[in-house]
């Protein structure tokens, strides 16, 4: 072990002995040496040169006559012996440009204010000779005895620290394939002649190296050859997850975790592969630590790798999903298109019948025009049909049935059946009438009906278009609802108003159907309407593909407290339709899922959608069926959309 | 209310639906049955017997069934050959046959000679017509012909109106006029719709075609069925051939139509320049259709040239019935479309003239009135006008039915007709007469047919139908009195 | 009073009004009754069977409350006294599953899609009736004068010599 030295320069003697005598806990490692000036100090500095004994400390009192106490220090600092030197002023008073220059020019480590205590020197000098030895001894453990313990510890551990880190990155320059190719190599060159346990191995393709959820207790070098890495998907199909070459650690993770195989392994070709356990490992690494950086390193690269591979997974994954969710929200738009075509078509059938009407009406309402303005034959009862056709403008019309029962009657009176059935449209069939009216008309009855009866069909003309006028404005408010782009708005309703809606639309589908409504008194739910016309467009065109054109179609709607007390608002649309078979009931709401036909409502991802529109708001939909007899969807929405 | 209501309405409406009939129906049956029950020496006619009783109950019956028509005319006909049979034949009911004194209770009919009615020539006369209708329309021939025959007429309305007629009144003497009428009125149909509603030129049109029809049916003895029931009694010393029938018949109808056409004219002349008629279609080529020509040909031919082959007309009928027969150009089916219901009519006639002439009824009745004191000419003047006068009310055969079996027994009774041609010019003109009826809607099917397409009012028809019947009947006395003259009769 | 009816069958006021308007000219030889439903229609049926009245013409809509359109015209084809009615669809909804079966099995006679035309609709329902009145009317002389007169001279021409 080298020894350093200490010293001390101090013109009292009675000082240099007690110095002595206090630093005498150092001399097992330390050569203490006390002078009286500075001319002995470097006296003594070159014998400590030539015994190579480094200067660790020295404690100095400058000579405050001369002025040359701070000459010195300066000179030591100058010194390469003495340079590392700590350097300790120890005085009653300074000067502060004395201790400036000592500060500046001398790099002074430490002033010891006299007197001074034993403890406080002690203190400072195993620090500063702690320092010292740190930085100028690398077997500095040796000094822990004697000096700061605690800071030769660490110093030490961050020595050793240091030194894997400087282990590892000496490999950081080095290829994967370098890498690996060192280690196998080191490997083989192991268990070369030494190969009892049968480590090196050949396999031919197709064998299993680990199995997807087995423990594994064996690690592989791959030395050549390619294997692949698989795992089953939730349907229990192998998805290929990786493959690995030449190079590559397999099995690792099972290996070191001991937890079950992620994937399984098996090779593709003929392979080499160092085979080990984790005694094998041991034993390699025990006697050859060299490789232990190495192995490490190539265990730290894999993971790095797999860490790697797995983010970018991650965020192709990411990537992936955002395409598919656009995708899907396209697929709900072309349903929701595909619907709307549909409806259109349904419509285009809806709208004719009052367009029809509306035509004839105003074509009639032409003609008829024409002759009660053109003809004068009745002018005394001009008035009387300007007040039928004010009624027949504004009252429901009678209906057929009661028109043909009166007529029998009537025809008594009239004798013609056509007359007396026009004579009952006017309203003026019974006998009162006939008397007041038409009886002094006598053969010109007929006639004089058939003027009054044009002022009637004015009316009823007038009133026919202004009806269906109203229905098509209400088709056309119903389409409005869908063709309106998404505003997304969440907006707080009436349910019903979007169901009748739906059914305006349906109305021609619906004709043959036995619609029962039940509703109940509903509080104003807060939703997205048009998402929920989406869902009773679906659930009810689905109604009319099951029952094949005609049969019942039920709509219940109410108002429920949850359990967990949560107002709702129940929606059940059930039909007697073909039903859905109980193997099925599960799958009708996959997004994959169809029974559709063509001409049936929708793309048939419709009650996918239905489930995440409802979901959306937190609501939920439930269907009941028996095959032959009904299918009875259940939707729940909370009456608050949760934030 | 509903269903009481119902019942009620129902019981009036089928009551006063039956009422007229039923009131009719009465009336027809009450009045021969008081007859019949009245005594016979309390009826104005001398020497009658129970049979003439009863014939007369009979013939008072047609008169009233064919006049009130509460039942359809041909069911009259069956109904008087029943009566006849049960009451006045040789097999009617046996209480019904003898009550010991035959002088007064007269000879029974023959009930063969009442069924063969059914079946006698003039009837397979009418038939034989049928067979040539029934294969000319089949394989149309009528249409074809009709569309050849327009043709020279060009687009001048006025000369389209003479075509028309022309061939209306031609198809008719061959055709039944109601066939005749209805095919040439589908042919105008089209044709009238483009005339504007107030041209007078479509009521020309219009009654051109029932004109023409009726007026063409006089032509030939298959003509009309009044012609058929006048042949019967156009028997031995003055029966007529049909080509003799023709010699008289078709210039008359001829010279008729050419009036009617001016008349028309005259009276409602069309305003339009051009009427293009079209009809379309072609001769058919089928080996059957070729059949159809000559046979149509050759029967014609045949009844043309009775006094060349001997045939008489009624043997030259089955020609056509049994060619196209045989050749399946008329089929059973094809048979149904006969008009069984004219030939029944007339075998009723037949039947109804057959019992007042063998029962001595006609003779006993002309006799109980002094007609000697009348000038022929008067009695002549009567007997047409009458004529003319019945078949405008009720169908021409029926007053040609109950005329002629009574103008048949006055012709031979009456000397004094002598001179004037006697029973052969008298049975004539009340033939001819009653196809000269056509002055209104119900006067024969032709005229009613028109009525039909709304176009004419019953004021148009009556005056020029009228007008029309009236220049018919003097054509008429102009060519008895040619025929006379050149000792035809 | 007709011996002959003409039923239109819609469960739509308005379209009834405007097709009763549209055959009104048929009026005075056929009686128009309008119903808004088969079975109003039925029973309308029914009622001119006791009265001795028939059936020329049915036009109907195919879909209505209650009973298909089809159906209707399927049961009238089936029914003796029916059966000789001229059957018409008015309509502007059957598919042509329905419009099929109806050819088939209701022997439909024509089918006018909604809208119509008043001029086409009135031209269709004369040559249904013309039909008609041919193939089932004895005397058929007083219908020339509403519907197609040259037909049916031309069928008196054919069927009566």
């Amino acid at each position: 072990m080298k020894r350093y030295s200490i010293m001390c320069v101090d013109h009292n003697p009675e000082i240099r002995a007690r110095v002595q005598e206090e630093l005498t806990l150092f001399s097992s490692h330390f050569n203490v040496v006390t002078v009286s000036n500075a001319q002995e100090a470097r006296l003594e500095i070159e014998i400590l040169k030539e015994r190579d004994e480094p200067l660790s400390s020295i404690l100095y009192e400058p000579e405050s006559s001369e002025n040359q106490g701070i000459e010195f220090l300066i000179e030591l600092n100058q010194d390469d012996f003495t340079r590392n030197t700590r350097k300790i002023l120890f005085s009653g008073k300074m000067m502060l440009s004395d201790m400036v220059d000592a500060v500046n020019q001398a790099r002074l480590d430490y002033y010891i204010q006299k007197p001074w205590n034993r403890e406080g020197l002690l203190k400072v000098l195993i620090d500063q000779m702690t320092t010292y030895i740190l930085s100028h001894d690398d077997n500095f453990l040796s000094f822990a005895k004697v000096l700061d313990q605690d800071r030769i510890v660490k110093a030490h551990v961050d020595k050793q620290i240091e030194k894997y880190q400087i282990g590892f990155l000496d490999y950081s320059k080095v290829s994967d394939e370098e890498l690996s190719k060192e280690l196998i190599d080191a490997l083989y060159h192991f268990f070369k002649g030494n190969d009892q346990n049968n480590a090196c191995r050949e396999y031919g393709p197709n064998h299993f190296l680990t199995r997807e959820g087995e423990v594994n207790n064996l690690l592989w070098f791959l030395a050549e050859g390619e294997v692949v890495l698989k795992r089953k998907n939730t349907k229990g199909i192998d998805q290929e997850v990786m493959r690995e070459r030449k190079g590559a650690l397999i099995g690792v993770m099972s290996f070191i975790s001991g937890e079950k195989a992620f994937v399984s392994t098996h090779t593709l070709t003929d392979v080499e592969v160092i085979e080990l356990d984790h005694a094998m490992l041991a034993e390699v690494m025990k006697s050859k630590s060299k490789l232990l950086p190495l192995f490490t390193n190539l265990l730290i690269r894999g993971f790095n790798h797999r860490l790697q591979y797995s983010i970018l997974t991650e965020t192709k994954l990411q990537e992936t999903l955002k395409s598919l969710e656009t995708a899907h929200a396209r697929l709900i738009e072309s349903e929701k298109m595909a619907i709307l075509g549909q409806l259109v078509a349904g419509v285009a059938h809806e709208l004719n019948n009052p367009v029809a009407a509306i035509l004839h009406s105003t074509e009639n309402l032409e003609k008829n025009i024409s002759v009660i303005t053109g003809s004068d034959s009745f002018p005394n009862i001009k008035n009387l049909g300007r007040k039928i056709l004010d009624q027949a403008r504004s009252a429901a019309p009678q209906s057929t049935a009661e028109t043909r029962i009166r007529t029998e009657k009537a025809i008594k009176l009239y004798h013609s059946r056509n007359t007396a059935r026009k004579a009952v449209q006017l309203n003026l069939d019974d006998e009162a009438h006939f008397k007041k009216h038409f009886q002094k008309f006598g053969k010109k009855v007929e006639s004089a009906v058939e003027y009054l009866y044009l002022f009637y069909q004015g009316g009823v003309f007038l009133r026919n278009i202004d009806v269906c006028a109203r229905r098509i404005a209400d088709i056309v408010k119903g389409l409005k609802n869908y063709t309106r782009p998404d505003t997304r708005k969440m907006e707080t309703i009436d349910l019903h108003t979007g169901i009748e809606d739906t059914l305006v639309i349906f109305e021609n589908k619906l004709k043959s159907y036995e619609v029962i409504k039940e509703y109940a008194e509903l509080p104003l739910v807060e939703c997205f309407p048009q998402e929920l016309q989406q869902v009773w467009t679906n659930l009810i065109g689905n109604a009319i593909d099951a029952t094949g054109g005609r049969g019942q179609l039920k709509i219940v709607t109410r108002a429920v407290t949850k359990r967990n007390s949560i107002d709702c608002v129940e929606v059940l649309i059930e039909d007697d339709g073909i039903g859905i078979p109980p193997d099925l009931k599960e799958k009708i709401f996959e997004l994959n899922f169809t029974t559709k036909r063509e001409g049936d409502f929708g793309l048939g991802i419709g009650l996918a959608i239905c489930v995440q529109i409802i979901n959306r708001h937190n609501g939920s939909i439930k269907v009941e069926s028996e095959q032959g007899k009904y299918t009875r969807f259940l939707v729940t929405i909370p009456q608050v959309l949760p934030k | 209310m509903g269903l009481e209501y119902l019942i009620q309405s129902m019981k009036t409406k089928f009551e006063s639906f039956n009422e007229k009939i039923m009131n009719k129906l009465f009336f027809a049956f009450a009045v021969p049955i008081v007859l019949a029950a009245i005594p016979r020496e309390l009826i104005p006619i001398v020497n009658m017997t129970v049979i003439e009783h009863r014939m007369l109950a009979i013939f008072v019956m047609a008169v009233l069934f064919w006049v009130l028509e509460p039942i359809p005319i041909f069911a009259t006909s069956v109904m008087v050959v029943a009566l006849q049979l049960v009451t006045i034949s040789n097999r009617g009911m046996i209480w019904l046959r003898d009550n010991g004194n035959e002088s007064e209770f007269g000879e029974l009919l023959d009930y063969k000679d009442l069924l063969q009615t059914f079946a006698s020539p003039i009837i397979m006369l009418f038939l034989g017509g049928f067979f040539l209708a029934i294969a000319a329309t089949k394989y149309r021939l009528d249409v074809n012909l009709a569309r050849v025959f327009l043709r020279p007429f060009g687009s001048n309305p006025q000369r389209v109106m003479l075509g028309l007629m022309l061939i209306t009144a031609v198809f008719s003497m061959f055709m039944s006029n109601t066939a005749t009428t209805a095919l040439m009125l589908a042919v105008l149909a089209p044709v009238l719709k483009l005339f504007r509603p107030d041209d007078p030129g479509r009521i020309a049109f219009v009654l051109c075609i029932p004109f023409a029809a009726n007026i063409g049916g006089i032509g030939t003895p298959i003509g009309t069925p009044p012609n058929a029931v006048a042949m019967k009694y156009l028997t031995g010393e003055i029966s007529i051939g049909f080509g003799e029938w023709m010699v008289f018949g078709v210039p008359f109808s001829l010279l008729l139509l050419f009036f009617a056409w001016r008349l028309l004219l005259w009276f409602s002349p069309p305003q339009e320049d051009k009427i293009g008629l079209l009809i379309q279609g072609s001769f058919l080529k089928s080996r059957q259709a070729i059949i159809v020509y000559f046979i149509f040909g050759s029967t014609i031919l045949l009844w043309l040239t009775e006094h060349i082959h001997g045939m008489s007309s009624h043997v030259v009928a089955m020609l056509p019935v049994t060619v196209f027969v045989a050749t399946r150009i008329v089929t059973s089916k094809d048979l149904k479309k006969i008009s069984w219901d004219v030939l029944w009519l007339i075998s009723g006639g037949i039947a109804l003239g057959l019992g007042l002439e063998k029962t001595g009824l006609s003779k006993h009745m002309i006799e109980s009135v002094p007609l000697d004191r009348f000038p022929p000419i008067l009695i002549i003047l009567i007997a047409t006008f009458l004529a003319i006068m019945m078949s405008t009310f009720i169908s021409n055969t029926a007053t040609a039915n109950l005329l002629l079996p009574l103008v048949a027994a006055l012709g031979s009774s009456l000397s004094s007709l002598e001179a004037l041609g006697g029973d052969k010019l008298l049975i004539l003109l009340v033939a001819f007469s009653c196809s000269l009826a056509m002055g209104l809607p119900i006067s024969t099917p032709p005229n009613a047919m028109a009525y039909a397409t709304d176009m004419i009012g019953t004021k148009e028809l009556l005056k020029s139908g009228c007008i029309v019947g009236g220049i018919g009947l003097l054509l008429l006395y102009l060519m008895a009195y040619i025929l006379r003259q050149i000792g035809f009769v | 009073m007709n011996e002959y009816t003409i039923i239109c069958v819609d469960d739509e006021r308005e379209i009834l009004d405007a097709v009763q308007y549209d055959l009104e000219p048929l009026a005075s030889h056929f009686d128009l009754e309008a119903a808004e439903s088969v079975d109003e229609a039925e029973s309308v049926i029914d009622q001119m069977q006791s009265e001795n009245r028939s059936l020329a013409l049915v036009l109907c809509d195919h879909i209505m409350p209650g009973r298909l359109g089809v159906d209707f015209l399927i049961q009238l084809n089936q029914e003796l006294e029916t059966k000789k009615a001229r059957k018409l669809l008015l309509t502007g909804q059957a598919d042509l599953e329905a419009t099929i079966e109806a050819v088939n099995q209701a022997g439909l006679h024509y089918f006018l899609a909604k809208p119509w035309d008043s001029g086409a609709l009135l031209k269709v329902v004369i040559d249904q009736l013309t039909t008609f009145v041919i193939e089932n009317v004895e005397e058929p002389l007083s219908f020339v004068k509403v519907l197609d007169g040259a037909r049916i001279f031309n069928s008196i021409h054919e069927n009566e010599i």
